[in-house]
């Protein structure tokens, strides 16, 4: 009886004083936690993602044997609250757990948006953790763009009628766009004595969408006129030879198209690359294209 | 004796108590003890771009049996790279490679850490470390190999950028 009441002493101290030792190693934990966040759009959705991973430094000499860890991540979009959780492992496992969320943007709209990224011990509760958030601008960019001609300007400018769209059939009237120069532009039909000025860009805009000569076009804007006029043209072809401009001759632009938000930030909508605009000048014919984010659209302008 | 026994267990658990008390922090306490926490959004060229690649490449990856949901989320991310339609063609295939092998590697290591500990030891996360930074290395082998010249050069670039997202905790 006296032997056995030993043991069971013995063996009661020994399981509750390993408890004791597991909280005060965790005392010592020491967190190797990666956390990124991202907010992306298609033109339609606003997605958000959290993601964490790591591990966690134990001290030396700590065998925890009955604690468990794992990691969190939350999300919460437009107030709607998500937590994805890894699976629970043992102290000095590597952890990875992510959440992703997507909502429909509504133009004008704010859309608040919190996130946090947490590593928890169930000896002593949370190891690490991390938060932010802010407001999402609801406001949703084209996704694509359509070039077709409307006419022309002058003689050799053509007028180019845009539509803007996405996956929503969103109505962009009203809204506010500006081109910018995605690149530097190039000219290979201007001499220091040409009497145009050499083209280093593009010219700015702005447009509103369903307005300016475009006007009650549902999503059209425009009119984007490109080319020169034709005093331009014949100096190019009469004295551009003799200053070592070869006939035909091309100006390339590379137009950036943004859209202004309403908190009045200007938010590009054309890929990184822009719009290709080309303008040929040949003997007896000028061509002004248009390549935009889904196709092109040239104006062959015999003159 | 049985009594006195007894006596003897409740002191020590009572002074175990107390030193655990005095020792142990208490629940929701961040015991956040890694000082070498850096801030993307504050200083991104202290992230390495290794790291970088590594949280961006998990991110835009998807588990095994990915759902419809986190097929269209890569969709989302892999399309804002402003990669053309052909490099996320072929970036979605090394993006699958890169996963598969960051799970498997994981999952080796985490068996081995449970193994160890079944045994009253502890594993060295370092090897894994090392997996994983050589797996991003040969990852960007792939890329800088198998995407056109233009969209390794804006793929590094996004990712690059990206580092402002990030908040990392390094040895």
């Amino acid at each position: 009886m006296n032997r056995s009441a030993q043991f069971v002493f013995g063996l009661l101290t020994l399981l509750f004083c390993c408890c004791v030792s597991e909280g005060q190693c965790a005392t010592g934990l020491n967190p190797h936690f990666s956390v990124y966040t991202s907010v992306t759009r298609d033109g339609n959705n606003i997605s958000t993602y959290v993601s964490i991973s790591g591990y966690t430094s134990v001290p030396p000499g700590c065998v925890m044997t009955t604690a468990t860890h794992h990691v969190g991540a939350e999300n919460k979009l437009n107030n709607v609250d998500h937590w994805t959780y890894s699976a629970n492992g043992c102290p000095t496992c590597y952890f990875s757990t992510s959440d992703s969320e997507a909502i429909v943007g509504v133009p004008g709209v704010l859309y608040p948006w919190g996130w946090d990224a947490t590593s928890i011990c169930s000896a002593v509760g949370q190891v690490s953790n991390s938060g932010g958030g802010g407001s999402l601008p609801g406001c949703t960019v084209p996704a694509t763009e359509t070039t077709a001609l409307d006419g022309r300007t002058n003689t050799t400018q053509t007028n180019f009628n845009q539509t803007i769209a996405d996956t929503a059939g969103d109505n962009f009237n009203g809204k506010m766009l500006q081109e910018g120069d995605a690149a530097p532009a190039t000219d290979g039909c201007w001499w220091p004595t040409a009497i145009a000025p050499k083209v280093v860009g593009v010219t700015g805009g702005p447009w509103t969408v369903a307005g300016n000569n475009v006007s009650g076009q549902l999503n059209h804007w425009g009119w984007d006129i490109i080319g020169n006029t034709t005093p331009i043209i014949d100096d190019y072809r009469n004295n551009g030879p003799s200053h070592g401009i070869t006939i035909p001759c091309t100006q390339t632009l590379h137009q950036k198209m943004s859209i202004q938000c309403p908190s009045g930030a200007w938010i590009p909508y054309t890929p990184p690359a822009g719009n290709t605009i080309t303008v040929k000048v040949d003997h007896a014919l000028v061509t002004n294209c248009r390549y935009d984010m889904n196709g092109f659209q040239c104006d062959p302008i015999s003159y | 004796m049985l009594r006195s026994l007894l006596a003897a267990f409740i002191l020590s658990i009572c002074t175990c108590m107390a030193s655990a008390q005095a020792s142990a922090p208490p629940q929701h306490q961040h015991l956040v003890a890694n000082t070498n926490a850096i801030d993307g959004a504050v200083n991104p060229e202290l992230i390495a771009d290794s790291t970088a690649y590594r949280l961006c490449l998990f991110a835009w990856s998807t588990a095994k049996n990915p759902s419809s949901d986190a097929l269209r989320h890569q969709q989302v991310q892999v399309a804002q790279t402003g990669l053309d339609s052909n490099d996320q063609v072929t970036f979605v295939s090394i993006l699958y490679d890169f996963r598969t092998k960051y799970d498997a590697a994981i999952t080796a290591y985490n068996d081995s850490a449970k193994a160890a500990l079944a045994r009253n030891e502890t594993t060295d996360v370092h090897p894994l470390l090392q997996t994983l930074d050589s797996l991003v290395q040969s990852t960007r082998g792939a890329i800088n190999l198998q995407l056109s010249p233009a969209g390794a050069v804006r793929l590094h670039s996004f990712v690059v950028g990206e580092k402002k997202n990030m908040k990392v905790q390094e040895d």
